[in-house]
């Protein structure tokens, strides 16, 4: 999803030791289904949880749930935590545009005052009570997770390179393949097929060499403006970074400054695409592992 | 004069350097290249568009083939030549192959063959003199 802000990177590097701490909280919960049958859906059948915060009263943020029928937003609250919830006639949710912009709006506008472990899209549940039994099953990692992430944003940053540029400053810059590839050419070696793959592996082995230095640098020029960051893999043959960062609150100006001070740095060679505050959704990893038993 | 279009071309091969060998190797003459790394990579791209040719190596990831992704490509467009890379095909596949109205080459290819066989393919299929050749 990454219709929300999109950032124009511009600046340059600065070494420094990769930022490779990640506080991926991967909390594994056990919680009992209560034997309940199913409800028919009603008018007001589910709820749609979009997120867990911290709070002691109930809130609510306005009309603009899910489902386009501008539901009330709202908690549900269990001591001192609450998730934001909306009512919904329906339980499975596909993955419009629509729906996944109503998902990210609510997470939005929550964000600006408080921090978010966000769900998962088209997490429905079926009544208040069932949602403050799974508040209150997973009370201690939800509040340790709510306190890891307190304060804190994610970004994400992809960057691209013009792979073909690339290559051919390698055949005129990198010694062994720029006397290869004469060679090639000047013996007329085109038709061998073994000294055609000898040059592409060569060139593989240099451009992963190159690319796998500039995610270095990057991470380096990154590392002291962050808390955190996750590496995620490179989507199609142009990527050569697809990271997540996590960063303080009170330092988003300073994380910003030296994304574009990098890019520039990079100019028309690299290609970032910046986008962010994100609620962490790549450091906040909460698995339910529903369990049947008998409620007590 | 308008430019002429590149001839499109979409290779599926899994091994990373041998992909970026044909590529070049292809760009060289004057193609637009599209790449797959996986028979999955290439459901995907051609979910999404079509190609003047494509070219397959024979085995690709977890025990996925070549006619996989040929029928994928043909089930889009039954016309649209295909090439089979191979180092060691059998009969049965060989056979297999020609019954599909697909070419196949064994490694190591000759280069020269190779190149001057895509262009007649590519005349056959489309009716007209290939335009992949720079020179």
């Amino acid at each position: 999803m990454e219709n929300r802000q999109r950032r124009t990177a511009t600046k340059a590097p600065k070494r420094a030791a990769k930022a490779d701490k990640s506080v991926s909280e991967d909390v594994h919960v056990r919680i009992t289904e209560f034997p309940v049958p199913p409800e028919p859906a009603s008018a007001e059948g589910g709820r749609y949880v979009y997120g867990i915060i911290e709070a002691k009263q109930p809130l609510s943020f306005g009309k603009m749930g899910i489902g386009g029928a501008g539901e009330p937003v709202y908690t549900v609250n269990f001591q001192d935590i609450a998730a934001i919830v909306s009512k919904t006639s329906v339980y499975i949710f596909d993955p419009t545009r629509e729906n996944a912009l109503a998902h990210e709006h609510v997470i939005e506008t929550v964000m600006k005052t408080h921090t978010i472990i966000p769900m998962s899209f088209g997490t429905v549940f079926r009544t208040d009570d069932d949602i403050r039994e799974v508040l209150r099953s997973i009370y201690v990692s939800l509040k340790d997770v709510l306190k890891q992430m307190e304060g804190k944003l994610e970004f994400g940053l992809k960057v691209n390179w013009d792979r073909d540029r690339i290559i051919e400053e390698l055949k005129d810059a990198d010694e062994e393949i720029r006397r290869f590839h004469q060679e090639i050419t000047r013996k007329h070696l085109q038709s061998t097929y073994f000294a055609r793959m000898q040059l592409g592996r060569m060139i593989d082995k240099a451009l992963s060499e190159r690319s796998a230095q500039y995610v270095r640098d990057i991470y380096e020029a990154l590392r002291g403006v962050c808390v955190a960051s996750r590496d995620n893999k490179p989507i199609g043959d142009k990527m050569i970074m697809n990271a997540a960062f996590l960063v303080e609150r009170d330092r988003e100006r300073d994380f910003d400054a030296a994304v574009n001070k990098i890019a520039k740095y990079y100019g028309e060679l690299l290609n970032f695409k910046y986008t962010g505050p994100w609620p962490p959704y790549n450091f906040v990893n909460i698995r339910l592992k529903l369990e049947r038993g008998t409620a007590s | 004069m308008p430019k002429a279009k590149k001839p499109q071309v979409l290779v599926v091969e899994d091994e990373a350097s041998v992909l970026l060998t044909y590529r070049l190797m292809l760009e060289d003459e004057g193609y637009e290249v599209f790449c797959a790394l996986s028979s999955q990579e290439a459901e995907a791209i051609l979910a999404r568009r079509g190609f003047d040719l494509v070219l397959c190596d024979l085995s690709l990831e977890q025990n996925h083939t070549g006619f996989e992704v040929f029928e994928r490509v043909r089930k889009r467009d039954p016309k649209v030549p295909c090439v089979l890379l191979t180092g060691y095909a059998n009969r049965e596949t060989t056979e297999r192959a020609e019954q599909a109205g697909i070419a196949v080459f064994f490694k190591p290819i000759e280069i020269d063959e190779f190149l001057r066989t895509l262009k007649k393919l590519l005349r056959n299929a489309h009716g007209k003199p290939a335009e992949a050749n720079r020179d």
